[in-house]
């Protein structure tokens, strides 16, 4: 059980630090085993982060573990990100949660971001305007505004991971000059 | 629901009770541990879930609409009030992506082409006849050619 907790504690941590969903992926695999099943694997993933349902390669845990990262990247990563406030608690009352890359990001859901839409006038069009669409087209409206605030959200953490990423690669280069 | 396809009490469905609650069901084929089902029912009825029946070159005790159906029985049909399908393209959890693109392909709307999809027909079996497409990545009109798509179905 500590072993669990204390594996539990090191993927947030990674991820923390810029881990991406396959280097958690391999990280598993390293601590527990490639006899690890598919199972297991999404279990460890779903307690560290508190996802309600994880969708991952079946091949994950296989020999050549394939973990599809750049799908990852898109999808998982982005449930960790909007989860953050469930699994990164502060470790006392007292001290604070550690700063990440992840800060100042939005944690909205898919259902945050639809229920506002939905409460709202409809960007660029006037009630009247509004009301002469049929509902199905109304229906396709609001789905194609949800999509591009998402993506656009994505591109967001995406774009503060790959300049954490940038700052390990420069540490390590300073590193290995000195 | 009357005639309801899938069998809730296939005898090679085990629960695994360690995890199963109100809020969360897991269940795996014993005869092939590889495949499973997870499922989350959320505090306002969206229900969530994976499953895995078919895999290349290996055999199954239970079918997908056996383990949907255990499920639907594990939590209650009134207590819930959506179904969330969540497809994604290129992770081995194919089936439905794969059906809505070949759908709209042929010129189904997104609706249509989300209730006959896999998931969207156990939706339907039980009553879960209205769909809304939340999400779909290209956002826009690209019959066939889609990486994710988020439904909710409803009755």
């Amino acid at each position: 059980m500590a072993d669990r907790t204390n594996l539990i504690d090191d993927l947030r941590n990674r991820f923390k630090d810029g881990a991406t969903p396959s280097e958690l992926i391999r990280r598993i695999l390293s601590v527990l085993g490639n006899t690890i099943s598919y199972t297991e694997l999404c279990d460890v993933l779903q307690e560290a982060f508190h996802l309600p349902v994880v969708r991952i390669s079946l091949s994950s845990t296989a020999p050549r573990h394939d973990h599809r990262g750049a799908i990852l990247n898109k999808t998982l990563l982005m449930e960790i990100v909007q989860r953050r406030s469930d699994w990164d608690a502060p470790c006392s009352h007292t001290l604070p949660v550690k700063p990440s890359w992840m800060d100042c990001l939005s944690q909205e859901t898919l259902e945050d971001i639809v229920n506002k839409v939905r409460a709202a006038p409809f960007p660029g069009l006037s009630d009247t305007s509004w009301s002469m669409l049929r509902p199905k087209e109304q229906e396709a409206l609001y789905a194609h505004l949800v999509s591009s605030i998402v993506i656009s959200q994505r591109v967001e953490v995406l774009s503060k991971l790959a300049e954490r990423l940038q700052e390990k690669l420069s540490e390590r280069n300073d590193t290995n000059t000195q | 629901v009357r005639n309801v396809p899938g069998n809730p009490n296939n005898p090679n469905i085990t629960v695994d009770t360690s995890v199963t609650s109100s809020g969360s069901y897991r269940a795996i084929d014993c005869t092939n541990p590889n495949h499973s089902i997870r499922g989350v029912l959320s505090g306002q009825g969206v229900l969530e879930f994976t499953v895995i029946a078919k895999s290349q070159g290996q055999t199954s005790g239970v079918s997908g609409q056996d383990f949907f159906a255990a499920m639907m029985t594990h939590f209650g049909l009134a207590n819930v009030k959506t179904i969330k399908g969540h497809w994604i393209a290129g992770l081995d959890l194919d089936t439905n992506i794969n059906q809505f693109n070949a759908l709209t392909g042929q010129g189904l709307s997104d609706e249509d082409a989300a209730i006959a999809v896999w998931t969207g027909q156990r939706a339907k079996d039980y009553g879960f006849i209205n769909v809304k497409i939340d999400f779909k990545d290209p956002p826009g009109n690209y019959p066939g050619q889609y990486v994710e798509v988020i439904a909710s179905f409803t009755r």
